[in-house]
């Protein structure tokens, strides 16, 4: 491939499908092209079956012009015969940049050119002589507004009779639409997204929430379940809230009722007093974490260490009342509860 | 000058009879034609040089239907006359 083949090797070539020796190809060959030369030298045209017709023009830097045979056209092109022109549309120019898309338009193919009419000839077939004042068509374009006409695809089987003519591609004439169109299509569909995206995020607030809040619902309902009792007694590490010990909000009726569950564990340096001390400022408000775990708890002098612990919230312990009123009513019920284990 | 001519001439100039000279042209014909299906070029010594060029696909309008066509790629063979070729011409 994108070779150049020599004298020599075309005529060990031709050798082989002659079936003659290479020196007679080659002296064949020499003749061949010479006598193309001497008859272009008295004749405007040479016609060969199978490779082209040579013809005379009148432009002095380049005297010659070779027009394919068909046929060598075709077998040359035979690996693109299962292709047709296939339509597109309009949107893969307007996707290309447009340096490249006008870069494609640039080049015609070289099958393109206007192509003289040949007049077809088969090998095996008697021939006419042409007319001596067979003239070759003008290399040069005819008028560079003309533009060759261009055969339909369709058309392509129906004209048998044009056979010699190399199959042509219809000349490149792009047309492309104004950047300013395109600009215009994105500018209107990025405002439509922006509306869409509008409407969606007004429409649908409500039931985001709803959603929300139910799954709020849910996670404080798991958190704020009462451990079993044999998790209360289990030995754990030193003290302190188990789980959430922010403020933790149940839901059930979203986002009104609020409750406050605060766990503890009793150890060797934490005892009920210590707890009063810490979450009520008060070391005599035991009693009411006392109180609030008395199913679980025997003399208040005689708690194991581990014992978790509920811790009520201060609010529920005053009630009403006066602080005062609170601590008389804390040491009453001090007193009563010792008066139990005596 | 059209083949049948160019035959019987190139026949009498190597002494050959008809038949075989045709045969002989189609064997040439054929290797060049090989040569070209290949994408190869056959160089001629003082007559000149045949090349291949291949076009890709490309896409364009086809002015008949008005259609935007994806064109298949084609080969084409050329012809770049020798510079003996060339002066004996311009010069007759």
């Amino acid at each position: 491939m994108n070779e150049i083949i020599a004298l020599p090797r075309l005529a060990e070539i031709v050798a082989g499908l002659a079936s003659v020796d290479t020196t007679n190809a080659e002296i064949f060959i020499k003749a061949f092209f010479e006598h193309i030369e001497d008859s272009l030298a008295v004749s405007e045209r040479v016609t060969v079956n199978g490779l082209g017709s040579f013809c005379r023009t009148t432009d002095p830097g380049m005297p010659i012009r070779f027009i394919p045979d068909s046929r060598l056209s075709d077998i040359i092109n035979e690996p693109f015969d299962m292709f047709e022109p296939v339509a597109i549309g309009n949107t893969v120019l307007d996707d290309m940049p447009a340096e490249e898309a006008e870069s494609t338009t640039e080049e015609p193919p070289a099958t393109n050119e206007p192509q003289p009419d040949i007049t077809p000839e088969t090998a095996g077939e008697p021939v006419e002589a042409e007319p001596a004042d067979t003239v070759c068509p003008d290399p040069e374009p005819a008028e560079p507004d003309a533009e060759p006409e261009i055969p339909a695809a369709t058309d392509n089987d129906e004209q048998p009779e044009d056979d010699d003519i190399p199959q042509e591609y219809p000349e490149k004439h792009v047309e492309y639409q104004p950047k300013g169109h395109r600009t215009l299509y994105g500018l209107l569909l990025l405002l439509g997204g922006i509306a869409i995206g509008t409407a969606i995020g007004y429409f649908g607030k409500d039931h985001i929430d709803n959603a929300l809040a139910d799954k709020s619902v849910k996670q404080n309902t798991a958190v704020t379940e009462m451990p079993s009792a044999d998790d209360m007694t289990t030995p754990d590490t030193d003290s302190i809230v188990p789980e959430n010990e922010d403020t933790v909000e149940i839901c059930e009726t979203p986002l009104e009722i609020k409750k406050t569950v605060v766990y503890d564990t009793i150890s060797p340096t934490r005892f009920l007093t210590t707890m009063a001390r810490k979450y009520y400022g008060k070391m005599e408000y035991w009693v009411f974490i006392y109180e609030a775990n008395s199913d679980r708890l025997g003399n208040p002098n005689r708690i194991k260490p581990g014992t978790i612990l509920i811790i009520p919230d201060e609010d529920d312990i005053s009630a009403d009342e006066t602080p005062e009123q609170t601590l008389d009513r804390a040491k009453r019920l001090g007193r009563e509860i010792y008066n139990r284990y005596e | 000058m059209d083949h049948k001519t160019f035959i019987s001439g190139l026949a009498r100039q190597l002494g050959k009879d008809n038949d075989k000279t045709d045969k002989l042209t189609q064997a040439l014909t054929q290797a060049i034609m090989d040569a070209a299906s290949s994408l190869d070029s056959v160089a001629i010594p003082g007559f000149g040089r045949f090349d291949t060029e291949k076009k890709d696909e490309y896409i364009a309008i086809d002015e008949a239907d008005g259609q935007t066509k994806l064109f298949p790629p084609s080969i084409s063979i050329t012809f770049s006359p020798g510079t003996k070729l060339k002066n004996r011409l311009s010069h007759e």
